[in-house]
C-alpha cells in the first residue's frame, strides 16, 4: 500500500488526535486537587495531533505516492475468509459455546478456506476439541462458555 | 563472613528436596503458561494462589517465583515462533526473534534467549545478594517526578524499535499512551473515553492488545500471501541449525552482559522498570551496532540483550518487595498477597526477622535458573518441530488460543470482539506501516507516566519547572533531548552529504 496507506494511516490518527482533544475539553483540566482527569489527555491529544499532520505532509510530499502498486499481490477471498471466520468465532463464541463454534470455524477454515481432505480437517477439529477441554477445563479450571451444550 | 553465612543458610533451605521440586514444579507452569496466549503469569499465579495456603510459606513463594520467571520464557517462545508475545516484555523480542524464525533460525533464536535469561538470571541473582537490599533503599529516591523522567526517556527509546521514521515511531507511542487513558481515571475515577461501554470503564487489557495487534494481525497478513510463501516461520533443514553457532555467541555476548547489568539496575526500580529494560537495551544495542540495520531484520543482538534484560529485570523486581515491601508490578503485588496470607509482611524488617524466607527464596532463583536451562534447551528441538505444522492448520489453533485466552481473562465475550477488532486494526496498521510495537509499549507505561505527571504538578503547585529542579529527574530529561535529537542530527549529516539523493528524514 506504500505511501497511499501511509497518508491514510497519518490522517486515521489525526483524526483520533482532533477526537481526542474535543473529548478531552469535556473533563476538568486544574481542579483545587492538581490536574484534572482532562489534562493528560489533552496534552497528549495535541501532541499527537502534530505527529500525525507532520506524518500527514510527510506522506503526501512523499514522490511514491502517484502510480504505485501492491509490493505482492494479497489473496483478498481467502484473506476475508479468515476475517469472516474470526468474526463467526467472535460473536457466537458465548451464544453458542466453544466447543459448537470451535467446530464451525475449524471446518469453515480447514476444509472450505484450506482446502484440506474432510479427513484431516475432522481429525484436527476433534483433537483440538479434546486437547483443549483437558488443558483449559480440566487441568487450568478455566471457565469455558458452553452454550446450549451440557 | 556474613553474606556466605546467608548464602548457606539459602542454599540449604532452597535446595531441600522439597523445594527443589516445588521450584521443577514452578518453572515448568510458568514456561507452559507462557507459551499459551493470554493466560499470563498474573492469571496464573491468581488461579494458583489457594493451592499455596496449605504450602509453606518458603516453599509457596518459590514456586511462584518460579512461575514468574518460567513464564517469562515461555512468553518468549510464542513471540519467536508466532509472533505472538507472552506479555509486554516479550513484544521487543517479536521484532527480530520471529524474523530470525521466518528465515529458519528458530533454534538459535530459542537457544540464545534460553542462555541469555540463564545468564542474566545468574548475574542478577548474584547482584541481588551483594547488593541488592542497598540499592533498593537508593530507588527509594526515585519519587513522581523522576519517574516521569524515566518513563519519558524510555518512551523516547521506542523511536529506535521502530523500522519507520522517528514521527511515525513517536506517534504510534503517543497513540498507545492515549490508549491508556480509555477507562478510569487513577485519581479521581472519572470515565473517560468510554462512550458509555462497561467494558471500556476497565481500559483495554495488554495480552488482549498483544493478542490483536501481533497475533491475529500476523495470521490475517499471512492468510492475504500466496500458500507458498504464507508460514509462520521456516523449518530448520539441519541438526546444528538448532543451537546458537560460534558466530552467534559472539554477537551476542556483548548484548547479553549490558541487557543483565541494565535489567538489574532498572528492574530494582518499584513500578515496572523491567519493562522499560527490555526495550532500552533493544536501543542500546541498534545504537552501539555497526550495522544498525540489521535489527528488524534477524539481528540475533535484537534477541539477546532484550531477553537478558527482562530476565535480570524479573529477578531484581523481588528486591523492592522483600527488602521495602513495594510491589513492582502485578506479579509482585500477588506475591505480597501470598507472604500477607501467611501472615508475613513484607518490608525493612524481613531480612532480620525471617533471613531463612529471605535468602530461601533468592538462592531458590539460582536453582530456578538451571532448572530452566535443563527443562528448555533440550525441548528446542520439540518447539521447533512445532513449525512442521503447515499454516493451515496452525492458524484455526493461534485464533482458538487466542479466543480462549482472551475470553479467560474475565470471563467476558466482549474481549473476544474486541482482540479481533484489534486484529483488523492491527492488519491495516500494518498496511499503513504503522508499527504496533511503540504503541504497545507506550500503553504498558501509560498508567505510570500519568500517575507520575499529576503528582509531580502537584508538587510543583502546577509549574513544569519541577522536572527540572529535580538533579535525577534533569539529567534524565536531558538524556531523552539528546536521544531525540541524535537521529535528527545523523539525517541532516545525511542530507548535507548526499544531498541530491537523499530522502528527507521525514
Amino acid at each position: 500500500m506504500g505511501s497511499r496507506g501511509e497518508l491514510a494511516g497519518s490522517a486515521a490518527v489525526l483524526a483520533i488526535a482532533v477526537l481526542g482533544i474535543t473529548q478531552s475539553l469535556r473533563f476538568r483540566l486544574w481542579t483545587p486537587e492538581g490536574p484534572g482527569e482532562g489534562m493528560f489527555p489533552l496534552l497528549l491529544s495535541a501532541l499527537l495531533a502534530v505527529l500525525s499532520l507532520c506524518a500527514v505532509v510527510a506522506a503526501i510530499r512523499s514522490p511514491r505516492l502517484l502510480g504505485q502498486r501492491e509490493s505482492s499481490p494479497v489473496l483478498r477471498a481467502k484473506l476475508f475468509g479468515y476475517v469472516a471466520a474470526l468474526v463467526v468465532y467472535a460473536a457466537l463464541f458465548s451464544v453458542a459455546g466453544y466447543v459448537a463454534t470451535t467446530l464451525v470455524v475449524f471446518v469453515t477454515v480447514l476444509r472450505l478456506i484450506e482446502g484440506l481432505s474432510w479427513r484431516l480437517t475432522l481429525a484436527v477439529t476433534l483433537g483440538t476439541l479434546i486437547l483443549s477441554h483437558l488443558l483449559f477445563e480440566r487441568l487450568l479450571h478455566v471457565p469455558l462458555p458452553h452454550g446450549v451444550l451440557p | 563472613m556474613d553474606f556466605f553465612a546467608n548464602l548457606a543458610l539459602g542454599f540449604q533451605i532452597s535446595l531441600s528436596p522439597l523445594n527443589v521440586m516445588y521450584c521443577l514444579v514452578g518453572v515448568a507452569i510458568g514456561t507452559a503458561i507462557g507459551v499459551l496466549p493470554g493466560l499470563g503469569p498474573a492469571a496464573t499465579l491468581s488461579l494458583l494462589l489457594p493451592i499455596t495456603f496449605r504450602m509453606d510459606m518458603t516453599s509457596a513463594v518459590i514456586m511462584l517465583a518460579g512461575i514468574y520467571y518460567g513464564s517469562l520464557y515461555g512468553g518468549s517462545i510464542t513471540s519467536i515462533l508466532i509472533n505472538i508475545p507472552g506479555e509486554a516484555a516479550s513484544v521487543v523480542t517479536c521484532i527480530d526473534g520471529y524474523e530470525m524464525a521466518r528465515r529458519g533460525r528458530a533454534g538459535p533464536a530459542l537457544g540464545i534467549a534460553a542462555f541469555g535469561s540463564f545468564i542474566a538470571g545468574t548475574f542478577a541473582t548474584v547482584g541481588l545478594s551483594l547488593v541488592g537490599p542497598g540499592l533498593a533503599r537508593l530507588a527509594l529516591n526515585f519519587g513522581p517526578v523522576e519517574f516521569t523522567a524515566l518513563v519519558v526517556l524510555g518512551l523516547t527509546l521506542v523511536t529506535y524499535l521502530s523500522q519507520t521514521s522517528v514521527v511515525r515511531s513517536l506517534m504510534m507511542a503517543v497513540l498507545g499512551l492515549m490508549l491508556s487513558t480509555v477507562g478510569l481515571d487513577p485519581i479521581f475515577g472519572t470515565e473517560r473515553f468510554t462512550f458509555g461501554s462497561y467494558t471500556l470503564a476497565d481500559g483495554f487489557n495488554i495480552a488482549i492488545m498483544a493478542m490483536g495487534l501481533f497475533g491475529i494481525a500476523e495470521l490475517l497478513t499471512l492468510a492475504g500471501k500466496p500458500p507458498d510463501e504464507a508460514n509462520f516461520a521456516r523449518q530448520p533443514t539441519r541438526m546444528r541449525e538448532l543451537l546458537p553457532s560460534r558466530d552467534d555467541w559472539r554477537a551476542s555476548g556483548g548484548p547479553i552482559a549490558r541487557g543483565s547489568v541494565l535489567g538489574f539496575l532498572l528492574g530494582l526500580l518499584p513500578g515496572g522498570g523491567g519493562i522499560i529494560a527490555s526495550f532500552a537495551s533493544y536501543a542500546m544495542e541498534k545504537r552501539l551496532a555497526r550495522h544498525p540495520e540489521r535489527f528488524g531484520r534477524g539481528a540475533i543482538e535484537g534477541v539477546a540483550g532484550p531477553e537478558s534484560a527482562n530476565n535480570a529485570g524479573a529477578q531484581a523486581a523481588f528486591i523492592p518487595l522483600l527488602t521495602l515491601g513495594l510491589p513492582a508490578n502485578v506479579v509482585m503485588a500477588i506475591t505480597m498477597g501470598a507472604l500477607m496470607i501467611h501472615g508475613v509482611t513484607p518490608g525493612p524488617l524481613l531480612l532480620r526477622d525471617r533471613p531463612d524466607l529471605f535468602w530461601g527464596v533468592i538462592t531458590s532463583m539460582y536453582v530456578g535458573n538451571v532448572l530452566l536451562l535443563v527443562l528448555n534447551v533440550p525441548l528446542i528441538w520439540v518447539f521447533v518441530a512445532m513449525l512442521r505444522v503447515p499454516y493451515a492448520i496452525l492458524s484455526p489453533l493461534v485464533m482458538l488460543f487466542c479466543a480462549i485466552g482472551a475470553f479467560s481473562l474475565n470471563n467476558n465475550p466482549v474481549d473476544v470482539i474486541i482482540m479481533v477488532a484489534l486484529g483488523v486494526v492491527g492488519y491495516l496498521m500494518r498496511k499503513a506501516r504503522l508499527d504496533a510495537a511503540p504503541l504497545l509499549l507506550a500503553f504498558v507505561l501509560g498508567d505510570t507516566l500519568e500517575r507520575s505527571f499529576r503528582q509531580s504538578l502537584l508538587i510543583g503547585q502546577g509549574s513544569p519547572l519541577v522536572f527540572l529542579r529535580h538533579p535525577i529527574a534533569a539529567t534524565l530529561f536531558a538524556a531523552a533531548a539528546v536521544l531525540l535529537a541524535l537521529p535528527a542530527v545523523g539525517a541532516l549529516r545525511g542530507v548535507r552529504q548526499v544531498a541530491e539523493t537523499s530522502p528527507s528524514p521525514e
